[in-house]
């Protein structure tokens, strides 16, 4: 489990993270959200033992994580600028990778690498965006280390890929001690792959909760309801969150139990009702307006 | 899991990171060092006269200076490959990619540091180590002039090579470690590699601008101490002790390798893409390089603002002395030039850490910290408020005293040549009947308080080391520029005291192992040489010994009043000098006189052969205030001899002290040989007359 104890990050006087608090458990897929300069970058530097923090601790299994070779050990981080030498094939890396983590799988890494598509022999600077990004996620599961750090790194991995890499992850997940942490500035990347996540915002931690709970909580129907009165009177019993209207179509955002939502909008008569799943970012509205933000804005 | 990266497998992955490093160092090697030793020792047996074992002298002498310790071509070499390794270990540190990467391993800092630091060393030294032993081994059987004398000079080049590089190599990394671009990299190199010798060169000119009285006390050879590329250089170069030399080397890369080691281990991995690794490197180093830039550019300025012509003033002590006081700075100009170039160098430093604009405005505070120190420094100099340049220490605390000139004994010695290396307690014996010394040193501080003056008016400037015992047991040091006749003056008063003659006169330190003597006649109408005098190490002896005895005996006014007798020349070869006297021999000098009359195989002194000159070329001045000179060459035998009797010769203390005519002569003899003198003239009238007559004027 990695605590992030009250963290403090500057850059030349400015705080990059400030004073931050987070907690993130073990074999469980979390997400880091925040905007360009939230902190995202510096934390994962910091939980790999990159950056050493102004004030404050990062501990992984209560051990301090800079300058520790037995706890970084444990740890792989992929940044979001990759480093290749000059003329490296995924030959030439998955060597250097077998130097710096003896628990390095080749083989694995080579099968993987042709299940892709991938020529081990090709430099990787001639790779385009998104195979390079390809390279660095497979060299990162099969270095097996328990938590694998990930700076923006499914930003240009296509739809299939990023499906393929859920399923190693949860391949990985099932099979041993693996904790991915994503960081990323594109919720949609991270829709229904996290498990837990983290919202970041100038240099703090706005939440970090856990989706599932979140969503139990929270409910979107869509509803069509041709009496104003029950329509007012089910409005009036719900705690409603956001109310969007097309027509005679409503949609609501609302917080409760299915089972009970459910039962109110069947009370009212309604023409059409359905209960949809939500969007990370309509989970974060609710939970930013909660913290007295407009994620829009956060996000504008 | 747990962090078992072994060491050599960090090595070997570096390695292959920068396999081209040793390839490059091989075939450096091949060419430089195999194929060129191969033509050097060919172009020495191709121009050898004959004789093997000068030959065999030749390759070893060659041979020291290619290969072995004596080798700046090594030196070269060491301090590229230094360049190369240590850039190419460490420049990652500069990319965040690469820093993210290397920082975010399970490998500690000082394993990493330690492991490309090995891996670079490696590859330049094994394949070095390679070409050297063939170069050593091979290349001289294949001249067919093999010896191990040779291999033995090969072998002690290599392992100084090696010395050097590695010390060289750990400033690189050091200057890596501390950067974090390319250009404060190579500005960092150089700081490490030169600020020593600059600053060192910049804090002389500023005491001889502004504390000329100070004696520096310094060797010439200590800058070369001031860096370690400059003392790996003066080790091959052969002007410092080579031992010292690599001891100074292996304590310069000691300190360098574990103060690149603690550096790197506390970096900042943040510091990627900034000027430099530490925060306040910026400042400092600004500083380092604004202030001595500054002030070097403000004493140009102060420079060339300086008036051409000396102003000149007599003091307010009077008695016809003057003093020049070495300042050639215009002050106020040097004040504009400091503060000027204080803003030129934080503007270009400025642009040189991140090339923009506006940082010359948000970091003006290290610009004026800098100017701030330049500026205390200037103050310091221009106001001397420890009145360094003023001091005199109280008489009470003074126990003796020394005096050393730029002219020594002209009262006792003609000429006299040595070669040595400056001492800096090379500054004379001390004694304790100063007075007279004391009030010449008051004198010299009282005028310098009072103001200075540029130029001479007897035109008889003379340079004095004035040393003082303190009764605390240090020793301090003063130089100043003096009237000749106010040396003078001073030495004769000193004179007076025993104890001063025998520690001063030159006549009372002679040594006794010299190897040739020859006895001339002081009168010029006599032969410039008799027959060298051949004595064995008594008479030798017995001779010096006479001399102390006799010279110490009188005072050096007691010795002007006298003409000399001869000229006695003793001369001798050490190790690495050679030196030689021509002594003044006074009437006064019985004993001396009495061992000359035994020596030489003559019963009488005036045994001697004498020879008139067959000719003499004379240079007379004939306007000695505008410096007008004629050359007269007087050829008849005859003539020659009426000339001379015209002539008086002048001792040297008499040239220094005359301000009459000054008549110089070449005297050529029918041996072809020649001599030179200094004349006084008795007769003025009649020379001019002889000299109208017999004289031929060959230039105005």
């Amino acid at each position: 489990m990695f605590e992030i104890r009250n963290v403090t990050k500057r850059f030349d006087g400015a705080a990059a993270v400030s004073n931050m608090s987070a907690e993130i458990q073990d074999n469980q897929v979390y997400g880091l959200i925040g905007t360009n300069g939230a902190g995202k970058s510096t934390l994962l530097r910091m939980m790999a033992g990159v950056l050493k923090a102004d004030a404050g601790d990062v501990f992984y299994d209560g051990d301090p994580v800079y300058e520790n070779p037995e706890v970084k050990s444990r740890i792989c981080f992929l940044s979001d600028s990759w480093y290749t030498p000059v003329g490296a094939s995924p030959e030439d890396m998955a060597k250097t990778y077998e130097t710096f983590y003896p628990g390095f799988d080749a083989k694995r890494f080579f099968s993987m690498l042709d299940k892709v598509g991938l020529d081990r022999k090709r430099r990787i600077r001639t790779f385009s965006k998104g195979m390079k990004k390809q390279v660095s996620v497979l060299l990162g599961v099969c270095t097996n280390t328990e938590v694998l750090l990930c700076d923006e790194t499914f930003d240009g991995l296509d739809p299939v890929m990023r499906q393929g890499v859920k399923s190693i992850f949860a391949g990985e997940m099932a099979d041993r001690k693996f904790t991915p942490v994503i960081a990323s500035h594109n919720m949609r990347e991270l829709e229904d792959f996290c498990d837990e996540v983290g919202m970041l915002h100038k240099g703090g931690i706005l939440f970090s909760r856990n989706l599932s709970d979140m969503k139990l909580g929270l409910q979107k129907v869509q509803c069509v309801i041709t009496d104003p009165a029950k329509r007012d009177a089910m409005l009036a019993r719900l705690n409603v969150v956001r109310r969007e209207d097309r027509g005679a179509m409503m949609t609501l955002v609302v917080r409760g139990q299915a089972d009970e939502v459910k039962a109110v909008v069947n009370g009212a008569d309604p023409v059409f009702a359905e209960l949809l799943p939500l969007s990370l970012e309509e989970i974060f509205i609710n939970e930013t307006e909660v913290a007295g933000y407009d994620i829009r804005n956060l996000f504008s | 899991m747990t962090s078992g990266i072994s060491f050599h497998k960090l090595v070997r992955e570096n390695m292959w990171e920068r396999k081209w490093l040793p390839f490059l160092t091989a075939v450096s090697g091949i060419f430089f060092i195999i194929i060129g030793y191969y033509f050097v020792l060919g172009d020495i047996i191709r121009s050898s006269t004959g004789d093997v074992s000068q030959m065999y002298e030749w390759i070893a002498y060659r041979a020291e200076s290619y290969i072995g310790t004596r080798s700046a071509f090594l030196v070269t070499l060491a301090l590229i490959a230094a360049i190369l390794a240590g850039y190419s270990g460490y420049l990652w540190l500069h990319a965040q990619e690469q820093v993210d990467f290397y920082n975010s391993t399970a490998v500690k800092r000082s394993r990493l540091f330690s492991a490309i630091f090995t891996s670079g060393a490696l590859q330049v030294i094994v394949p070095f180590v390679i070409c050297d032993l063939a170069a050593v081994f091979l290349m001289p059987a294949a001249r067919g002039v093999f010896t191990w004398h040779l291999v033995g000079i090969g072998v002690r080049g290599m392992a100084f090579a090696i010395l050097v590089f590695l010390c060289l190599y750990s400033f690189v990394v050091l200057a890596v470690v501390l950067s974090a671009r390319i250009i404060t990299t190579v500005l960092m190199t150089a700081l490490l590699w030169l600020y020593g010798p600059i600053m060192y060169a910049l804090l002389e000119a500023l005491r001889m601008a502004f504390f000329d009285t100070l004696v520096s006390g310094t060797s010439d050879s200590l800058p070369l101490w001031l860096s370690p590329a400059f003392l790996a250089f003066g080790a091959a170069g052969d002007t410092i002790s080579h031992a010292g030399a690599c001891l100074g080397i292996l304590i310069y890369g000691a300190a360098a390798f574990a103060a690149s080691m603690a550096a790197y281990c506390v970096r900042p991995s943040e510091a990627a893409g900034n000027a430099f690794a530490f925060r306040l490197e910026t400042t400092i180093v600004k500083c380092m390089i604004l202030v001595p830039s500054s002030l070097g550019i403000g004493m140009l300025l102060g420079g060339i603002a300086m008036p051409t012509a000396p102003v000149v003033y007599t003091t307010s002590s009077g008695g016809g002395v003057t003093y020049s006081s070495n300042t050639q700075i215009s002050v106020p100009w040097m004040a504009f030039g400091l503060l000027f170039g204080a803003f030129l160098m934080h503007t270009v430093l400025e642009l040189l850490f991140q090339p923009d604009f506006r940082n010359i405005r948000r970091h003006w505070k290290s610009g004026a910290v800098g100017a701030a120190i330049s500026f205390a420094v200037y103050l310091f100099m221009v106001l001397d408020p420890m009145r360094i340049n003023l001091w005199i220490p109280d008489k009470t605390d003074v126990q003796a005293m020394s005096m050393t000139t730029d002219i020594a004994n002209p009262w006792l010695i003609e000429d006299s040549y040595y070669y040595y290396d400056y001492d800096a307690d090379d500054t004379g014996e001390f004694f304790r009947e100063y007075g007279a010394l004391y009030d010449l040193a008051q004198d010299c501080v009282d005028s310098r308080a009072e103001g200075v003056s540029q130029a001479e008016t007897d035109y008889n400037g003379r340079s004095i080391v004035i040393g003082y015992l303190l009764t605390n047991g240090h020793k301090a040091y003063r130089t100043y520029t003096v009237s000749g006749a106010k040396v003078n003056s001073v030495t004769e008063k000193l004179s007076e005291s025993e104890e001063y003659r025998k520690e001063y006169y030159v006549t009372a330190k002679l040594p006794a192992d010299f190897t040739d003597a020859s006895l001339k006649f002081w009168d010029p109408a006599a032969s410039e040489a008799s027959e060298s005098l051949a004595m064995n190490a008594k008479e030798r002896k017995a001779l010096i010994d006479a001399l102390a005895q006799d010279s110490t005996a009188q005072t050096l006014s007691a010795l002007e009043s006298q003409t000399p007798v001869y000229v006695l020349s003793i001369s001798g070869s050490e190790e690495n000098y050679y030196r030689y006297y021509d002594i003044y021999i006074y009437p006064s000098y019985q004993n001396v006189l009495k061992q000359l009359a035994q020596l030489g195989g003559f019963s009488d002194i005036n045994d001697l052969v004498t020879e008139i000159p067959t000719s003499l070329e004379l240079t007379v001045s004939s306007n000695y205030d505008t410096g007008e000179y004629k050359y007269v060459t007087v050829s008849d035998k005859g003539a020659v001899q009426m000339v001379l009797a015209q002539l008086e010769r002048e001792t040297r203390i008499q040239v220094m002290k005359s301000n009459g005519t000054d008549i110089s002569g070449q005297l050529m003899y029918a041996d072809g040989s020649s001599q030179y003198m200094n004349f006084t003239v008795k007769s003025q009238e009649n020379l001019t007359a002889l000299l109208d007559e017999a004289g031929v004027v060959t230039t105005e």
